[in-house]
């Protein structure tokens, strides 16, 4: 029979974890392509940051891979091979988003004045030096396109989602697809479309409100979809003990099923607003323009970050393509705003 | 308590007993008609003072076995008392757990495979694993199921790869069944056919050791005694190890037999012996009250 | 004494279950059913007005709007030649050059996050993947002009330099800038969060006994990876692959701010000019007469269409993996 040690006396360990000591190796062998990478750099034509990493990473991968197969063999070098060629895939995905944020920040904080919240461009042209000017026209505008189109969009996405998840009909796999359809609908055909059929032939102009519906047909594939993920989740139970109360199947999802799922349907709010913040194309079409704000959302033309970011870069002067940094910076901060908070009420629980 | 089957107090010790006397004279005729093994490969497995983490929950402490070559190893015990986790450490599959740890030392050859600086995936090349389900590589044929190991460690087999696969089909019982259908998809076999499969499989990589966490248990009783003959034929050359629930199964295919039981703390190795005695005369009575039914 | 049944019973037949549903649950099903129908609504409105509008371009060019690659609008009464040729083919190579550079580039991130990160760092990083993907597309536009555009420019020069013999890299002058590889560049960066996210829910549902069989064999990682997770995912990476291409077909804005817009048909992708469908009509909206806004419509549809086909079949083939699981 065995005797039993106390378990206070043995201390787990992990003896397949990567030692420091076992690091040793491959550090020095890094190194050794740094090396050989300045000195293929100092005696061959190759330049810039291109040739740098490239040849760092041949190096690299080549000295690692070599280590490998001489300790463990071949099918260990093609590990070591495979393992560095995903990582660089990683690096050169993540490169450009931390540049993306990077630029924004650097060059977007260059016009951030607290006179940008407060002034318009009534009085300035893009053109003009940055003490002038501001985009509280564009970022009243933006608001009031996320409000109506959610307006719009809400009523739409819930109850599709409850048809889908409640009543779950016979025409639940069509409604499916074509919430899959619409998802694909590129932005600038749906601001073509809003034109088509009010703008073209009618005497109607841009407005706020109509550029706030193809913003809002955008949102409802995105609501829809993350709400129906969030109703399924609610259990089943509390459906069958309102049913088992007596209630009709409406009172027990208006009463019981919709307040579980209160915080993962405002999160698909928050991500269909996300999506369509930063919308350009269809503003294009169905906005028409301001340099101000305009109050009234049924008629004259309105402004919005995005287009305030566009007309920027339309302008091209040094001035206008400041302001659409600064633009931006507003927008992604807003959108990473939404960002947060959406992941904040999807992480609370179902009540 | 090795007297239990002499006392007479009523019909639960007849029972026990008689359930005992048959796991006894199964286990007895098998020890009977076991031939020795011939040039039994290397020198067995030896487990010391194993314990296993699953992050702060101890799950298997102090578990120190020896298992020599050429011979068949049964585990039993009750569900959760550590036995595949027992096993896993063997091969070095606990470790895929990311709040996996542990303490002891696994020798191979005398050489602790847990040493730093081994080349695990050689580790596995010695010691192979069939699970409780089977599992064939959907997207390879039946010729290249059972050469898939010597693919993907990139070695060559010692033979040519045709004769290869008929010795493992055939030493795993499948050969007949199959030998007409090598290029077949590995998804239509039958759940027998599959479990033989990935037995030929293990063999391909010419393994010491082949641990088997309880292969039978998702079978039907003829696709079980099927591979329990297989077991016995495997013995010859290689160290089995098997996790079972099934005792009468233990009695047919072991040489010894290894006790684990769980107290509600971390699962312990109780007892281990020779698996005729460890039916009929168990030297523990937690084991005793085991084998006779009386638990588990 | 007890009687042992003598007579068999036959099972009765089954009961016919009906309930008089409530009236407030008819309305409350009926309004669910209707307002759920709004997006075949929506979809279908979208079809016909863009084709009703712009049927008159249909009528007038005829097949050739889709094959012409010549777009002038009539001068001083000339005739009006609408073709979409040269657009669509733009479109496709752009599209192609934004698929080929960034779905390698997701599946090899999507590997990484999913059988190589450490754990602290995988969430973080998919978190970061997230974020990307809702960066708002005027942000790469302006990002690629002002940050990409110089460092694209002489990847191009290179390429030439060294490929240039391939005609597809060769260029008549050289004009780097602005050119459709780097729209494709700056596309693909904006379809990697997408291909990356699809990817890695694929992976993340390879069948556990398979890898732990590999393993067991004593196979390494990457060759775990070969034998068992590509087999299994690659459908599905392919379905992920065309949810890319779907968003790269409509890309407006990204591509009009770094791409030389001319409306001729370009193959030589480093060399700087071509278009797509979706920056043509931004494009000509301003200035355009009726005629010329009603056959812009009618290229709309045209990448209504495209981009409808694409999605549905992406969507398609990534639920069939995810539900067979091959």
């Amino acid at each position: 029979m065995s005797t039993i040690q106390s378990s206070a006396e043995v201390k787990p360990s992990k003896p397949w974890k990567t030692t420091k000591r076992q690091l040793v190796p491959s550090a020095s062998l890094l190194l050794a392509a740094v090396i050989a990478t300045y000195v293929v750099v100092a005696l061959t034509p190759m330049k810039g940051k291109l040739a740098y990493a490239l040849l760092f990473f041949i190096f690299a991968t080549a000295f690692l891979a070599s280590l490998s197969w001489s300790k463990r063999g071949k099918s260990a070098a093609s590990d070591t091979i495979a393992g560095t060629i995903m990582l660089a895939g990683a690096i050169i995905v993540f490169l450009p988003v931390a540049s993306l944020m990077l630029t924004t920040i650097v060059k977007g904080s260059k016009g951030l004045r607290p006179q940008i919240f407060t002034n318009t461009m009534e009085a300035t042209s893009y053109s003009d030096p940055l003490t002038s000017g501001g985009l509280l026209h564009a970022i009243i505008g933006t608001l009031f396109l996320i409000l109506i189109a959610t307006v719009i969009s809400l009523p739409l996405s819930i109850l599709t989602a409850l048809y889908l998840t409640e009543i779950k009909g016979k025409a639940s796999g069509f409604i499916q697809f074509l919430i899959q359809a619409m998802s694909g609908v590129p932005s600038v055909v749906a601001g073509i479309f809003i034109y088509a059929a009010l703008l073209l032939t009618t005497e109607l102009r841009g407005s706020t409100i109509i550029g706030a519906l193809p913003l809002a047909i955008l949102m409802i594939p995105t609501v829809t979809r993350t709400a129906q993920e969030v109703l399924l989740l609610v259990p089943n139970e509390l459906r069958e003990a309102g049913l088992a109360l007596g209630a009709t199947q409406w009172k027990t999802v208006a009463t019981i099923v919709v307040p579980a799922a209160r915080n993962g349907l405002i999160t698909a709010v928050i991500l269909g607003v996300a999506r369509i913040a930063g919308e350009t194309a269809p503003l294009l079409f169905t906005l028409g323009t301001s340099d101000k704000i305009n109050w009234n959302i049924f008629s004259g033309g309105q402004n919005a970050l995005p287009y305030y970011v566009w007309s920027g870069i339309i302008d091209g002067t040094e001035s206008g393509l400041a302001r659409s940094w600064t633009g931006i910076l507003v927008l992604l901060i807003l959108v990473l705003l939404l960002f947060v908070s959406a992941r904040l009420f999807g992480s609370r629980k179902v009540k | 308590m090795s007297n239990a089957n002499e006392e007479n107090n009523g019909e639960e010790m007849s029972t026990t007993s008689s359930s005992m006397n048959s796991l006894s004279s199964v286990a007895a005729s098998h020890a009977a008609n076991r031939q020795p093994g011939n040039a039994p490969l290397g020198s067995g497995l030896e487990a010391r003072g194993i314990h296993a983490w699953f992050g702060k929950h101890h799950a298997l402490a102090d578990v120190s076995l020896d298992f020599a070559a050429g011979t068949v190893t049964a585990l039993i015990g009750p569900s959760g008392c550590g036995k595949s986790t027992f096993i896993r450490t063997l091969n070095r599959m606990h470790e895929f757990i990311p709040s996996a740890a542990m303490a002891g030392e696994v020798l191979l050859d005398g050489k602790d495979i847990y040493e730093s600086g081994v080349d695990v995936t050689k580790i596995r090349l010695q010691i192979g694993m069939v699970f409780q389900k089977p599992n064939p590589f959907p997207s390879m044929t039946i010729g290249q199921n059972v050469l898939s190991g010597l693919k993907l460690a990139q070695i060559k087999g010692p033979k040519k790869n045709d004769d290869l696969l008929e010795e493992c089909l055939t030493r795993s019982g499948l050969w007949s069944e199959v030998k007409d259908r090598l290029g077949a998809h590995a998804g239509g076999l039958s759940g027998g056919q599959q479990q033989r499969l990935c037995i030929a499989r293990s063999l391909a990589v010419n393994p010491k050791v082949l641990l088997m966490d309880e292969p039978c248990s998702a079978l039907d009783p003829g696709s079980t005694l099927r591979i329990e003959d297989t077991i016995g034929q495997l013995a010859k050359t290689m160290t089995i190890i098997i996790v079972t629930h099934n005792m009468q199964q233990a009695a047919r295919v072991s040489d010894y037999t290894a006790f684990f039981l769980s107290d509600g703390g971390p699962g312990q190795m109780i007892e281990v012996g020779p698996t005729n005695e460890m039916f009929s005369r168990p030297k523990d009575q937690r084991t005793e009250n085991y084998v006779s039914g009386r638990f588990g | 004494m007890s009687t042992t049944a003598a007579r068999p019973v036959s099972t009765p037949d089954k009961r016919h279950i009906t309930t008089k549903p409530r009236t407030s649950d008819v309305i409350f099903r009926g309004v669910l059913s209707v307002m759920s129908m709004s997006s075949l609504l929506i979809l279908t409105l979208i079809g016909l007005f863009l084709s009703l509008r712009g049927f008159q371009a249909f009528q007038t060019q005829g097949f050739g709007f889709i094959t012409n690659v010549d777009w002038s609008a009539g001068v001083d009464g000339g005739a009006d030649t609408f073709g979409l040729g040269a657009m669509i083919i733009g479109t496709l190579l752009i599209s192609a050059t934004a698929v080929v550079i960034g779905v390698p580039l997701s599946v090899l991130t999507a590997l990484y996050l999913t059988f190589y990160a450490p754990e602290r760092l995988k969430r973080s990083l998919v978190t970061l993947v997230d974020l990307m993907a809702s960066f708002p597309s005027i942000l790469y536009g302006l990002w690629g002009f002002i940050v990409l555009m110089p460092m694209a420019e002489y990847w191009a020069q290179l390429l030439h330099k060294y490929l240039g013999w391939i005609p597809l890299f060769d260029v008549p002058q050289p004009a780097f800038s602005r050119s459709p590889f780097i729209a494709g560049l700056v596309l693909a960066i904006m379809i990697i969060p997408i291909v990356t996210s699809v990817s890695r829910e694929i992976f993340n549902q390879t069948p556990l006994d398979r890898i732990q069989a590999a393993y067991a064999l004593g196979a390494t990682r990457w060759a775990m990876i070969k034998a068992v997770v590509l087999p299994f995912g690659a459908s599905g990476v392919v379905g992920g692959a065309m949810l890319g291409l779907g968003r790269a077909l409509g890309e407006t804005v990204a591509v009009y701010s770094v791409l030389n817009i001319v409306f001729k048909i370009n193959l030589e992708v480093l060399f700087g000019y071509g278009g797509n469908i979706a920056s043509m009509i931004v494009g000509k909206w301003g200035e355009a007469s009726l005629t010329e806004s009603k056959a812009l419509l009618a290229a709309g549809f045209v990448l209504f269409i495209m981009t409808l086909v694409v999605n549905l079949l992406a969507n398609f083939i990534v639920r069939r993996t995810v539900k067979t699981g091959k």
